[in-house]
């Protein structure tokens, strides 16, 4: 999902003022050098004392654009979704399994084609209307439906008729792959096997929204004196770009297990005043919402943690320009890039250093090795593409979305590209919509990219490079590779798929229309009096469970071991 | 005679306002066309997003909103739906419109300037007259080299220092959010800061020519108390340009800053000004920039007003 709008964000506003950011980063130090001479709490960053009462609070980064599950595209907005609705599946955030949610329990067909879904009778909606399979056909249809332009429809299309439906090319509802059987049985028939449809299950374009209220408000169902749910939180307030706020939902059919009395979550979007609101003991978690250069001091204190997370940072070749339509040259270029020095000693953030398309943390992949730094091959490899000692190389360019950290990527690839391979290369940055517009007509030569898996398999990232993938802004175009893509849709053996993947991921880097540069981190801060909390590499963290230990003190374990 | 000439001061009152509000229709349709155009003029749109969206989804989207027609039928219909004030949906935060935006956010910029407003008022007058009394001596070397200061350090680096000491290290005030009177403290003392110090300066320089005029010297050899001539003889007159700097002063505060909203937290209306343009949310730019047209014209409209209220010399034109 995508969440790199907060950075952006920030990237704006140190615009506005340039000097915002050093001036911060010396104000920073004179308060952690006050704070670790007056203060004695060095081992938690700020206050650690719980607020009265059963309530957690935490900064959501910025205002969600929507609040209608089917329309959502942004991790921000899914935090506030997942607590008002709930899918057919659940994800266990301490095993990433799938575990029941509205749906009881669920039988597959050996072909991977036929799911029954068996919901579950005491699930209602939160007015107390029974949530029925009818409610599921009703969404999902309306996800699919071309007038409700939900950008996440695709993940419907693994229905039979779905992108069909979706695009307009058949107009009637009924033939689509899911249907009713009766009030509490829900079947759903795929086109292809899909081994990750359970996860998709639990994600909130699939989520149910309650047709009664949709129909009656339209635009404004999401309300909150409109907005009804499934989820176990009530929307109780909403306040436009300072705060959402939720009570528990009585009519949840796991009341019992939810312990919070109240959940507020902030939408401020600098970063710099979420972090001094979590110093100040204002929110009890922030999800990354804090200034990248505080990362390195922060990893002292206990109750700041750093997982790797289903997201990769790439730099883009447009292949159609020369110099870089030799496979050649890109290999050459990528080997020249120290990666380690770019995550240990420029961004010091978490970032795991490689040259895998796939980021780290897959259950069940192991990309294949990849040559990460060797200057001397890639001086030989530059040479036997016509360029001895990077002569007659042709100036390139490096084109970024304006934000400090990509400018010091860029500069220090810059410098490693020069001092390797002795060629010129020049950078070029964009504000977002440019960048955008950049990169989608391929005007640019290489440039800065980044992706956030969808679902926990391989594929939400080497579907990326099929030609015909809409995210593929590279103009490469490989029939080996989109046949094994193709290929690995079809098998219904985990093991063998997963060989196709590899296969597909090592013609990816030998060819290397993409230069992948490290998996990114999640890095967050929690304070050690929440509990029921389980870091994961989906970055998904359902609150249903979590919990305030009032009797915390130091001398305990942190929330860091229990969690 | 008196009361001939009361009556016809009211009348070309009435036809001044009246004068200027047919003046500032062609100002805010200038205003609005240009805005919409300069905007379509910028890269990308809406709906651009970094995730590719099938090409039938993108078109009806662009449909949906009516980007697919013709640029001057969008303004057609633009301009039309401003006649009845309505602002459209916002692009960006499509489950609000740009009517609803400006009615939540515009009260808090508005309590937020008000609320600097006192504060500048009650820092700026006594300091300036306080250095004008103690004119060229220590104290006011003292007191102008604070206002100096304060005018070199910007509201971004007093904002931060403030929160530092009082949020951070005293735990007075919260370092962020709205909604509390303690969360009102910080922003707007923030916000007053440099109003106060230019509210200060106007003081002292009107106060030091007023107090070596003769009616002053009169009322002291009448033999009153110092303080008295100060508050009630003195201040009257130095009180003037400071009247007359109130108001671009209250337009300025009350149209939210996106510097002191970002810091604080604060969800009020001067954010979106600049970072709609960011989202090329077409709407909501086109909407704040009007909205805030108006209010400029409107508080030029009343300091106009104001000035021949107090000065009964100047005509009306």
């Amino acid at each position: 999902m995508r969440s790199r709008r907060i950075s952006f964000l920030r990237g704006k506003l140190s615009r506005l003022s340039p000097n915002v950011d050093s001036f911060l980063v010396l104000l920073l130090a004179a308060s952690l050098a006050a704070s670790s001479g007056c203060r004695q709490q060095g081992e938690y960053y700020g206050k650690t004392e719980p607020s009265s009462g059963n309530v957690f609070r935490f900064n959501n980064g910025a205002e969600p654009e929507y609040v209608d599950p089917a329309l959502i595209v942004g991790q921000l907005d899914g935090r506030i979704a997942s607590l008002l609705f709930e899918g057919l599946t659940n994800t266990d955030p301490k095993t990433l399994a799938q575990i029941p949610g509205v749906a009881e329990r669920w039988d597959i067909s050996p072909d991977g084609l036929n799911y029954k879904f068996y919901l579950r009778t005491n699930a209602k909606w939160s007015d107390g209307r029974p949530l029925t399979a009818k409610d599921f056909v009703y969404s999902w249809t309306r996800v699919l439906a071309p007038l409700t332009v939900s950008r996440y429809a695709s993940h419907l299309y693994h229905l039979v008729n779905g992108e069909e439906f979706n695009q307009g090319r058949i107009s009637d509802p009924s033939l689509l792959g899911i249907r009713a059987l009766d009030d509490y049985t829900l079947e759903v028939r795929l086109r292809q096997p899909t081994p990750y449809f359970l996860f998709l299950t639990s994600f909130v374009t699939l989520f149910p929204v309650p047709s009664h209220i949709v129909e009656k408000h339209g635009v404004r169902w999401t309300a909150p004196e409109n907005i009804v749910g499934n989820g176990p939180f009530l929307l109780s307030e909403h306040q436009s770009h300072a705060r959402f706020e939720f009570v528990p939902n009585p009519r949840y059919w796991n009341r019992d297990k939810v312990r919070l009395d109240r959940i507020i979550a902030y939408s401020v979007d600098d970063n710099y005043t979420s972090a001094n609101m979590y110093e100040s003991g204002m929110v009890d978690w922030l999800p990354s919402y804090f200034p990248a250069e505080y990362v390195p001091h922060l990893k002292s204190f206990r109750d700041f943690a750093s997982t790797p997370y289903l997201a990769n940072y790439y730099y883009s070749f447009n292949v159609n320009k020369p110099p870089l339509d030799n496979p050649l040259v890109r290999r050459a270029l990528s080997l020249a890039v120290n990666r380690r020095a770019i995550t240990d000693d420029l961004l010091r953030g978490g970032q795991i250093p490689g040259a895998h398309f796939v980021p780290l943390g897959f259950p069940n992949y192991q990309s294949p090795p990849a040559e990460e730094y060797n200057p001397q091959e890639a001086v030989r490899l530059l040479a036997e593409a016509g360029y001895p000692g990077g002569q007659g190389f042709p100036e390139i360019e490096i084109l970024f979305n304006t934000l400090e950290s990509h400018k010091k990527i860029a500069e220090s690839i810059q410098q490693m590209w020069i001092e390797n391979l002795n060629i010129h290369v020049t950078l070029r940055n964009e504000e977002w919509a440019s960048y955008l517009k950049s990169l989608t007509n391929l005007e640019y030569q290489i440039a800065r990219s980044g992706w956030i898996g969808d679902y926990p398999d391989p594929t939400t990232f080497l579907d990326l490079m099929e030609s015909t993938n809409g995210n593929n802004h590279t103009g490469w175009k490989n029939s080996e590779y989109d046949r094994l893509t193709m290929l690995a849709r079809q098998e219904t053996d985990a093991g063998k798929r997963m060989e196709i993947l590899q296969r597909s991921e090592a013609i990816l880097m030998y060819q290397a229309p993409v230069m992948p540069i490290y998996t990114s981190a999640s890095n967050s801060l929690l304070k050690p009096y929440i509990r029921g909390f389980f870091p994961n590499s989906l970055d998904h963290y359902p609150l249903n469970e979590v919990w305030i230990d009032q009797q915390w003190s130091r001398d305990q374990p942190s929330g860091g071991e229990v969690r | 005679m008196v009361q001939g000439s009361a009556v016809r001061r009211r009348s070309s009152l009435t036809k001044f306002i009246l004068r200027r509000i047919v003046i500032s229709i062609p100002v805010i349709f200038l205003v609005a066309t240009t805005t919409f155009f300069i905007l379509r003029l910028a890269p990308g749109g809406p709906f651009l997003s970094e995730r590719a969206i099938p090409p039938e989804i993108q078109a009806n989207l662009q449909a949906k909103y009516g980007l697919d027609q013709p640029l001057l039928v969008q303004y057609g219909r633009y301009l039309s739906s401003l006649l009845r004030l309505d602002l459209g949906p916002s692009y960006k935060y499509p489950e609000r419109t740009v009517n609803d935006i400006i009615r939540e956010g515009f009260p808090v910029s508005l309590q937020l300037g008000l609320a600097a407003l006192v504060i500048a008022l009650l820092l700026g007058i006594p300091a300036g007259v306080f250095a004008a009394v103690k004119h060229r001596a220590v104290l006011d070397r003292l007191t102008m080299s604070v206002v100096m200061l304060g005018i070199s350090l910007p509201t971004f680096v007093v904002g931060p220092m403030l929160i530092f000491v009082f949020s951070l290290t005293l735990y007075w005030f919260p370092p962020a959010l709205w909604g509390e009177p303690s969360q009102l403290v910080l922003p707007a003392i923030t916000l007053a800061l440099p109003y106060s110090v230019y509210i200060a300066r106007l003081t002292r320089t009107e106060m030091l020519e007023i107090l070596d005029q003769d009616y002053i010297r009169t009322a002291r050899a009448k033999g009153a108390g110092e303080f008295r001539v100060l508050w009630r003889h003195a201040l009257n007159g130095g009180l003037l340009p400071v009247v007359s700097f109130l108001g671009p002063a209250v337009a300025d505060l009350t149209t939210g800053s996106i510097v002191i909203e970002k810091i604080f937290a604060i969800p009020g209306l001067g954010r979106f000004f600049v970072e709609s343009a960011f989202s090329r949310d077409y709407t909501t730019v086109m909407g704040t920039v009007l909205f805030y047209s108006v209010l400029l014209i409107g508080a030029n409209l009343v300091v106009d007003i104001l000035y021949r209220v107090l000065d009964p010399r100047i005509e009306y034109r």
